[in-house]
């Protein structure tokens, strides 16, 4: 009985791999997509500020605002890319490319107009240029500096990689989307063309059905996992902790957005409805609300219980705690628990979504 | 011309409208993305420090009281380094500063497993630090004002991210979908039977689709100057005419991917890949200012950025459409190669 239950799955196993092997365009951007996205955004993809541009205003002709100026261009986080000859000009300079600020000098101080749509962005701006301008004063008018000084160290990585804000919710992404995209809309296209439905004709069961298509895909994310590795070494991202137990967060978590996939897959009759879904519904939040670009500390408590449940959210805080921190099972078990519980949850539930849409 | 075109825009509204589901999902949209999600980004931001005074003097307290009346940080005094030190690893804090015994440096920890928040902290610290020992400020005043205030927060910044993104995503894949489902049923070879030209089978799918997308922005924006107070500063027009030329771009964009694609499977890959690289790549997450030139320069060619920068521009800094002509320019110049692309395309397939 076993023997021929292995048998059926095996026929679907072998179905599935013909499909996606039929179609080249498809099979090559199914493997190599994770790790074409993932080279071309560990090298674009950066939250350290390069270069801010700037604009300058001398109304005074004054020579230390030339100074202060020049100090400003060479300065390796500013450009200056424009000099207003009029303070009625200053609006208009904001309209054009990507001018973050204006420093205008007169004798009495000087007045700083900064681009303030983003905050984060205008209060770092704002910080950087107090700097400078401090610095500028204090040696124009021989202030004293200050006798201490200041050491910083920075705790998980040390000599501050870029790589390493952006390569955990990179790899978060490309799984949520790659693998419930991929297998949501198989499953969706065998449902639409009503494969699905001759499939049930025979002896098979919906779980041996969804195990058949899913265990080709279940192979190419191990796949998908070991070039993510290969990756994250290649731009200098070393694993601190155990290495088994990263692979198995990657893996556990991919699982967790196939069987995503699978429940979206359940309960909607077409691929369409899966890649939106897909996109608005697990693409979106993940982005947002995951710590990807904003810590969740910084949320208020109902969105950070919400952000909490989010799949991104436990797997960035895992891959950060084992790959940066070096820290064991027992410090992300709870990241563990709940991917386990949202795949066996999202499985439990496609079931049912399969049961009722699909009756034998 | 205009009764065909008329009955194809017909016929796509009955077949949208067949489908309940997806009814349910377009209106769950917004919802998620301006309703939801944007409640996570409007929050407070302050980094939280914790204060070691190896000196055991009032410096402690006195830095404890400057730090935490900084805007960009909340802290507290620890009871030891040890402490700090168990707070910081289990991501309760964000940095210890400890305060040495007179004479020695001052000792910033900062974590940096996210990069933003260490290097936040350190700089937010060292500043307050510097401040309190150095006078080049009062030499040398320096005035900040802060021009287009989108509030205390990033809500209205990444909710003007998130309508682009909202309607790129109904706009395209629609689209996209619609035209290989067509293709894949053989309703497109039945309606190139009727004497239907390719140009106005895509002005139809554009026009549909286009419409579809903006009524979509309108609900958007209603949910965000409901729920967050958003409201345009420039002329709503501008800004829905720019969402009209970056609609014409990216619907144009999903119809000729389905026009190229064998299968559904196919046009579906190369959308995910395409929308993965034109979304990180948009500046909607990263800035320009992050960018190397390089990268940046890649901005030329993603009708991304053009709508981002675009919307920004009108809707928190109140531009209007004559200030910001490249942004229109651009974006349709790229719909109208790409949709003279599918048109080329879908005479070839017939």
């Amino acid at each position: 009985m076993r023997g021929e239950k292995y048998h059926r799955i095996r026929a679907v196993v072998r179905k599935e791999f013909r499909h996606i092997f039929r179609d080249r365009v498809s099979c090559m951007l199914l493997f190599l997509m994770p790790a074409f996205i993932m080279l071309i955004f560990g090298y674009a993809l950066a939250f350290d500020v390069y270069r801010y541009d700037i604009q300058v205003c001398n109304p005074g002709h004054s020579v230390q605002a030339e100074r202060l100026f020049a100090r400003l261009d060479a300065h390796p986080k500013f450009r200056v890319t424009g000099r207003l000859e009029r303070i009625d000009a200053i609006d208009g300079a904001f309209a054009r490319g990507n001018n973050r600020a204006v420093v205008v000098y007169r004798d009495d101080g000087i007045d700083l107009f900064v681009d303030a749509t983003s905050p984060t962005l205008s209060t770092n701006l704002t910080l950087m240029l107090s700097s400078v301008t401090g610095d500028f004063a204090a040696d124009e008018f021989h202030l004293a500096k200050p006798s201490q000084d200041i050491r910083i160290r920075y705790l998980y990585n040390p000599t501050l990689k870029k790589e390493y804000m952006p390569i955990p919710g990179l790899v978060m992404l490309v799984f949520i989307l790659v693998s419930s995209i991929v297998l949501g809309t198989s499953i969706n296209k065998e449902k639409a063309q009503g494969s699905f439905r001759l499939l049930r004709l025979t002896r098979m069961s919906n779980l041996e059905i969804i195990a058949g298509k899913s265990a080709p895909y279940f192979l190419i994310t191990l796949l998908h996992v070991a070039v993510v590795y290969l990756i994250c070494l290649y731009f200098g991202v070393r694993v601190e902790g155990s290495l088994a137990l990263f692979f198995a967060l990657c893996t556990l978590y991919s699982v967790c957005c196939m069987s995503l996939g699978i429940l979206i897959a359940s309960w909607f009759d077409r691929p369409l409805d899966v890649l939106i879904i897909c996109w608005i519904f697990l693409f979106i939040p993940n982005v947002f609300l995951s710590g990807f670009i904003f810590p969740i500390e910084t949320m208020d408590p109902f969105m950070h219980a919400v952000a909490r449940l989010l799949p991104g959210t436990a797997f960035i805080d895992a891959f950060r705690s084992i790959a940066f921190k070096g820290t064991g099972l027992g410090a992300n078990l709870p990241a563990f628990g709940l991917l386990a519980g949202e795949t066996v949850l999202a499985g439990f539930l496609s079931l049912i979504g399969f049961k009722r849409n699909i009756p034998r | 011309m205009m009764r065909i075109l008329g009955q194809i825009l017909k016929k796509e509204l009955l077949q949208l409208l067949r489908t309940p589901a997806l009814v349910g999902i377009l209106l769950a949209c917004p919802v998620i993305t301006i309703g939801l999600v944007p409640f996570g980004l409007g929050n407070d931001s302050r980094l939280k420090v914790e204060v070691v005074d190896a000196s055991f003097s009032d410096r402690g307290r006195a830095l404890v009281a400057r730090l935490d009346a900084s805007p960009h940080i909340r802290c507290d005094q620890a009871v030891s380094l040890a402490e700090a030190e168990r707070s910081i690893e289990q991501g309760r804090i964000d940095a210890i500063v400890v305060i040495p015994t007179t004479g020695e440096d001052y000792s910033i920890l900062a974590r940096a497993d996210h990069m933003i928040v260490g290097m936040d902290a350190a700089y937010y610290i060292g500043r307050q630090l510097q401040e309190a020992a150095e006078q080049g400020s009062a030499a040398l005043p320096l005035r900040i004002h802060s021009k287009y205030v989108s509030g205390s927060d990033n809500t209205h910044y990444y909710l003007v991210t998130m309508l682009v993104l909202l309607i790129a995503i109904l706009g395209c894949f629609l689209a996209a979908l619609s035209v290989i489902n067509e293709k894949e049923s053989k309703v497109l070879e039945h309606l190139r039977s009727t004497g239907m030209s390719p140009g106005l089978y895509v002005c139809s799918k554009l026009l549909f689709f286009t419409l579809v997308g903006l009524v979509e922005l309108g609900v958007g924006l209603l949910i965000a100057r409901t729920v967050f107070h958003l409201t345009p500063a420039g002329p709503l027009a501008d800004y829905f005419l720019l969402a009209a030329c970056f609609l014409l771009a990216i619907v144009s964009l999903g119809i000729l991917v389905a026009a190229c694609s064998r299968t559904m499977l196919q046009a579906i890959y190369i959308i995910v890949f395409l929308f993965f690289i034109l979304v990180l790549l948009s500046t909607m997450f990263a800035p320009l200012d992050n960018m190397s030139p390089g990268w940046a320069a890649t901005r030329y060619v993603n009708p991304f950025f053009w709508a981002v920068d675009g919307s920004w521009k009108i809707v928190l800094k109140g531009m209007r459409m004559g200030e910001i002509p490249l942004h229109y320019l651009v974006l349709l110049l790229t719909g109208g190669v790409l949709s003279g692309l599918s048109i080329l395309r879908i005479r070839r397939i017939n």
